[in-house]
Order: structure tokens, then C-alpha cells, then sequence
């Protein structure tokens, strides 16, 4: 499984936050796009071509996946998407990679920082 | 004026994109307001580029289009050139001397060049079907 997993490794900058933004509920396009701004405090602000992008290519791999739209009221131009148990498997291998690179980043930089003091 | 742009760029993705997102991406559009609006239309831009160079056939049917016109064209350049010479030379024959042998040389010339031709004209219909069958999502999108 781990290495199916790794296959998927590393994930883009785009693709981290997308599955980022759907771990914690269903979103719509629009909603994806706001959170992974709120995420990434502005610093990071994704179009509809670039999330459009990636989310068929997550939907192709089987990461995620459309929903049922939460309430009748909505337009009905907006698809929600939510993440798969694989899209969920994949973000924590990528989240525990990425702890690794900082854990790695953290001891390797301290040495740096004493002597640029 | 932004959202009439913005709806062209999205009329002109492929249309299994535009099929699936355009109206999503409409939507977002309309969410957002007019103040990101030249930024969606520059970002509708750039998908526009990628969806057709990177995520479509495109530019596999291009290049085989053009290689079965190169094809093509050389093919019937070198078989003209050679049919061309070797008509005039059976036919200064031909007049003079009247030989059936002749005349079937040049019967075989001609019947080569239909079938360089026609062969080159299958090449290109194989491109076609190729265009129709990646068109219509039957075979594997480009990563």
C-alpha cells in the first residue's frame, strides 16, 4: 500500500492544498478556492483553470470525488467535491513526508543560524 | 465586458473541459465579483494554453497530420518526377516503335503512383479516426 502510496509522491503545491481544503468537509469549486486561500493566508491564491486542472486529474487518479450538493437552494452550476479514502491516504503520506523535510530542515539550519550570529 | 471575455476563453477550451467545468467556472466568476476579474480572464488564458497543448490530443494529431502530408507530398513529388520522366521516354518510344512492353511500363508507373497516393490518403484517414477516437475520450489522456 505504501508504495502505491509513493507513486503519488510528492504532491504539487496545487494538488497539497486542493485535498488540504477538502479534508475537512465537501467543498465547491469556488469554496475549494477560498479555503486554500484562508490556508496559505493569502500567500497562495489558486484559479479556476489551475483547481479545474488538478481536480480531474485527482478525479482520474480516484482522490476525489463529486458529492451531493448540500442544500436544494444552490445554484445548480456549483459540483461538490469531496475526498476519497485513497485522497485522504495520500495527503497523510504527503503530510508525513513533509515532516520529515522540516524535521531534516529544522536540524541541518540550526548549525547555520548559530554561525550567522 | 471581463465576463463576456471570460465566457468566449471558456467556449474556446476542449470541449470535454469546457463540458465539465465551463459552467462551474462561469459560476466562479460571477462569485468573485468584478474586482478579479481580469485576473480570472489571465488565468482562463493560461488554461485555455494548457488544456489544448498539455491535457489533448492536439499536438499528436498535429504532428501526425503533418507527417502524413510530408509524407504525402514527397511521395508524390519523387513518383511524379520519376513517372514524368520515364512517360516522356516510353512515349518518344511508344511513337517509334509501337511495343506492348511499352506501353505496360508506363500502365505500371501510373498504377505505382495511384498507390503511393492512396496509401498516403490512408495514413491520413488513420490520423483522422485517431483525432475522432481521442475526441471522443477513448483513449488515455496525456499526464
Amino acid at each position: 500500500m505504501t508504495g502505491e502510496l509513493n507513486a503519488f509522491l510528492p504532491l504539487s503545491s496545487a494538488t497539497l492544498h486542493v485535498l488540504l481544503a477538502l479534508a475537512g468537509e465537501d467543498r465547491h469549486g469556488y469554496g475549494i478556492m477560498q479555503e486554500v486561500t484562508r490556508q496559505s493566508a493569502g500567500q497562495y491564491k489558486l484559479g479556476p483553470g489551475t483547481l479545474y486542472d488538478n481536480l480531474q486529474k485527482m478525479m482520474d487518479q480516484g482522490m476525489v470525488e463529486e458529492a451531493a450538493s448540500p442544500s436544494d437552494n444552490d445554484d445548480p452550476r456549483r459540483r461538490y467535491y469531496r475526498l476519497t479514502g485513497l485522497g485522504r491516504a495520500v495527503l497523510t503520506a504527503d503530510i508525513t513526508r513533509l515532516e520529515g523535510v522540516v524535521r531534516h530542515a529544522k536540524q541541518h539550519l540550526r548549525p547555520l543560524t548559530g554561525r550567522a550570529k | 465586458m471581463t465576463r463576456a471575455l471570460y465566457a468566449t476563453l471558456l467556449w474556446l477550451h476542449p470541449p470535454q473541459f469546457r463540458r465539465r467545468f465551463g459552467g462551474e467556472s462561469l459560476c466562479i466568476f460571477d462569485e468573485a465579483g468584478t474586482l478579479a476579474g481580469w485576473a480570472l480572464v489571465a488565468d482562463g488564458f493560461v488554461s485555455l494554453l494548457r488544456q489544448w497543448i498539455l491535457r489533448s490530443a492536439f499536438p499528436i494529431i498535429l504532428s501526425a497530420f503533418l507527417a502524413a502530408a510530408a509524407q504525402t507530398a514527397l511521395a508524390s513529388f519523387v513518383w511524379l518526377g520519376a513517372a514524368g520522366r520515364m512517360v516522356a521516354t516510353n512515349l518518344a518510344l511508344w511513337s517509334a516503335a509501337q511495343t506492348p512492353q511499352d506501353a505496360g511500363m508506363v500502365l505500371l508507373l501510373i498504377a505505382g503512383l495511384i498507390t503511393a497516393v492512396m496509401l498516403a490518403a490512408v495514413a491520413m484517414a488513420a490520423s483522422c479516426v485517431r483525432l475522432c477516437t481521442c475526441q471522443a475520450g477513448r483513449m488515455p489522456r496525456r499526464s
